[in-house]
């Protein structure tokens, strides 16, 4: 168990080659894949060049298909939108048809399938064009999230990378993300909004960055506003000039067709004359130009700008230095002025709107698979909403507060209310609000087995652990007795962990040989990179160990690499853990000789280590 | 206390030592943050992401010491009642311990202030009171190591009167702000 300690400044003792990650933008419209190889960013395109690929799933009996091949009327679409949600949140989503049953899950020709399974697919499908151009060398790969998502729907997320097979090195904040993208960490303080339009969603956050911290202030938006409204507004307008009362449902995907075609033609050119032949023969063609366009779209456009409003009001922010625009509907030119124009700023719109997210996955995800480098910054997220639990009266008692830098360890103590009392229910929410109805409830477990005493007698602590990707596990213990319960906190209609095994072990059926060769490959190199971590660290630290306790360490390295020759599994796995167990104590010696070179060089004045409390 | 350099787990560490500082109330925020940061840069899980499960559960446990630290150093009252804790008081005992009357009526006497003021006294008013809280946290250490555990903990609870009556004037001054 070595933490690898590399001076912050310089690369660790790098193997021969750049180690590979890539970024993925898990979008609700649209997904992309991106690789970062140190010097420039691609997004991976399919067969035919295209780099969008349509957040679309279909399931027939022959198989599934994803993005455009799936495109058609039993296609499931948006499955992001259900993410770690339940049958009450979606109620107004009519257009989805939902499997019978406690899971939320979508009808299709196969059976029924949750939104983690769908996002699983979309996923597959990437990280395949990944790999169709990297090969199998892909180490791991970061997922963005859009701020505002909460514990379950990043559980939920973190769920469908592991059924599609893909090591996650960390869930990034889509804004956050675009913020890489420009390169904006390098600054040493700022604010910046992140304006984000996309085909049916629209997402204003505000960040501030202080040295590599970057720290969400405010998010809003509105879950039903996008591309694909300007669309609709257009089809209107011409079914309106080519006279048609009541457009045909092929007429109208023709004029919706029509009008997503001006209206990406507007982006380049003042007008653009549209032919209405298709939707009425007697019609000549109809001329739209910029400003009559822009007039159309002016109510949308001032909806995005209220909630702009709102979040500059609940960051509680004068003004913001940089304006980032996201996703392809933000190329309407009446966007970017209107944008500009409301904070002040010229909104930065270099990189192509559709793939700043993914692009700053991907250098994030270079970052933190091993090529650190110098000036890289670290970014330290924070939790987007409190956590907490149900205390008496329907009433939240905040554990860790929204906005706290992650990861963290949080405990709080709390008793019994009752005389006698043998088990305490724990329910572990999420949100702002001062009542549990208000608050979205992630999950509930019972401590039991508490001794009976009196009322206000127990001491119980309820200890909250949140890791870097915002994921949480929460613990209660009973002080006296020690009586100890503990949950990792599930999407709370989600899968659980035998599910997911299951699904991997059916998705792995057709291929149990390369399974097990994958397994191996995997703890063959784990086994590696610990023994070389192992050799490294003596080489720096070797002192910090006496000859007995070197000679321990010495032995187990060697039987874990003779475990290493052999083809099986069950001995390399376990010499790994003896050898990692071996480590312990010169790890904890190590951190705390790391702690004190990492503060060298800081100006110690004052500083007396002799100091004790 | 725990030893420098012998193998502790993380948790058993003092977080003044943890940031190599001096125990006391005194505390440059500046170089508190510059610290802060060299340590996560070192300790952040992100930095472990290549190495075990197991080491990467070892640096998360750090890591989320060293946030915890920092946030209950870089607060001045948080920082003295830290100092409290450490020397054995028991702080939600403290709370509930009465101040002098004199401090009291001084309450009193602000809060009325406080209602009435116009936004000019009112922001005369917060800087006399900022100025007053750092006098009193620097009470703490002093007080602390002349084994004086009564006056750090009436400085301390006194801090925390002030600090209620400084978040009531930044009400007041937002309302007029209106």
């Amino acid at each position: 168990m070595l933490l690898q300690i590399a001076e912050p400044g310089s690369t660790p003792e790098q193997p021969s080659e750049r180690r590979i990650a890539v970024g993925i933008d898990l979008g609700t419209t649209n997904s992309l894949v991106a690789h970062f190889n140190g010097h420039e960013t691609t997004v991976f395109g399919d067969a035919e060049g295209r780099q969008l690929l349509p957040s679309v799933v279909a399931y027939d009996s022959a198989g599934v298909a994803v993005g455009y091949a799936a495109e058609g009327d039993n296609a499931i679409a948006s499955a992001k939108r259900f993410m770690g949600r339940d049958h009450r949140d979606v109620e107004h989503h009519r257009h989805v048809s939902l499997a019978d049953g406690e899971t939320l899950a979508f009808d299709t020709a196969d059976g029924a399938r949750t939104p983690v399974e769908v996002s699983s697919e979309i996923l597959k499908a990437l990280k395949s064009r990944a790999e169709s151009v990297l090969g199998d060398r892909v180490e791991g790969t970061v997922i963005t999230v859009p701020a505002y998502f909460d514990d379950a729907q990043r559980q939920a997320t973190r769920q469908a990378a592991d059924l599609a097979g893909i090591k996650v090195l960390r869930l990034l904040n889509e804004p956050t993300a675009a913020a890489i993208a420009y390169g904006l960490e390098a600054d040493e303080s700022g604010t910046v909004a992140v304006y984000d339009l996309g085909g049916g969603t629209f997402d204003i956050s505000i960040l501030r960055m202080e040295r590599g911290v970057f720290e969400v202030l405010a998010t809003g938006g509105n879950a039903d506003l996008g591309g694909d409204d300007f669309d609709a507004v257009l089809a209107d307008h011409l079914e309106q000039r080519a006279e048609l009362l009541e457009a045909s449902p092929t007429q109208r995907r023709q004029s919706l067709a029509m009008a997503r075609a001006a209206k990406q033609a507007l982006t380049d050119a003042a007008q653009v004359e549209v032919p209405l032949g298709a939707l009425n023969a007697v019609k000549g063609s109809v001329v739209i130009t910029r400003d009559g366009f822009n007039g159309l779209c002016a109510e949308l456009v001032n909806r995005t700008l209220d909630a702009c409003r709102q979040c500059v009001v609940d960051a509680q922010i004068e003004a913001v230095d940089q304006v980032i625009l996201v996703g392809g509907s933000t190329r309407m030119p009446i966007v970017s002025q209107v944008v500009s124009a409301f904070f002040g700023r010229d909104a930065l719109c270099s990189l192509d709107p559709d793939q700043v997210v993914a692009m700053g996955a991907a250098r994030q995800a270079d970052v933190l698979v091993g090529n650190r480098g110098p000036d890289d910054p670290l970014l330290l997220d924070v939790i987007p909403l409190s956590l907490g639990i149900e205390t008496l009266g329907g009433l939240v008692e905040r554990i860790v507060p929204r906005n706290t830098t992650i990861p963290i360890v949080r405990a709080q103590e709390f008793t019994t209310a009752r005389d006698g009392q043998t088990g305490l229910d724990v329910h572990v929410v999420q949100g702002d609000r001062e009542q549990v109805a208000d608050c979205r409830s992630l999950a509930r477990f019972t401590l039991t087995g508490i001794p009976p005493m009196v009322a206000g007698a127990a001491r119980i602590r309820v200890t909250f652990q949140v890791d870097a990707d915002g994921l949480l596990e929460v613990s209660a213990r009973e002080e006296t007795t020690g009586t100890a319960t503990s949950v990792v906190v599930k999407p709370a209609f989600g899968l659980d962990d035998a599910e997911v095994a299951a699904m991997l072990r059916a998705s792995y059926e057709n291929a149990e040989g390369d399974m097990q060769a994958r397994q191996l490959a995997e703890a063959r190199l784990e086994a590696e990179q610990l023994i070389d971590g192992i050799a490294n660290a003596l080489l720096a630290d070797g002192d910090l160990l006496d000859a007995d306790e070197r000679a321990t360490l010495d032995q187990s390295v060697a039987a874990l690499t003779s475990a290493i020759d052999t083809d099986g599994l069950m001995e390399i796995r376990g010499a790994t853990e003896a050898t990692a167990k071996a480590s312990e104590v010169f790890a904890a010696r190590r951190m705390d000789r790391s702690i004190s070179e990492a503060l060298t060089g800081v100006s110690l004045a004052d500083l007396d280590s002799e100091t004790s409390l | 206390m725990v030893e420098q350099g012998s193998a502790q787990r993380p948790g058993g560490r003092d977080y003044f030592s943890l940031f190599q500082l001096p125990a006391q109330q005194s505390l440059d925020i500046a170089d508190l943050t510059r610290r802060f940061h060299l340590l996560q840069k070192r300790f952040h899980p992100d930095n472990a992401q290549s190495g075990s499960a197991a080491e990467q559960r070892l640096a998360a446990q750090l890591s989320a010491e060293i946030n915890t630290a920092y946030q209950v150093l870089k607060d001045p009252i948080r920082r003295a009642g830290y100092l409290l804790e450490c020397a054995g008081v028991e702080l939600p005992a403290l709370e509930r311990r009465p101040v002098d009357m004199a401090f009291l009526q001084q309450q009193i006497l602000w809060r009325e202030q406080v209602q009435e003021a116009e936004a000019e006294e009112l922001q005369a008013l917060t800087v006399e009171i900022d100025a007053l809280l750092v006098k009193i946290l620097d009470e703490v250490s002093p007080a602390l190591s002349e084994g004086e555990l009564d006056r750090a903990g009436d400085a301390w609870l006194r801090a925390l009167y002030l600090k209620k009556l400084r978040f009531e004037l930044a009400e007041q001054l937002e309302r007029k702000d209106y």
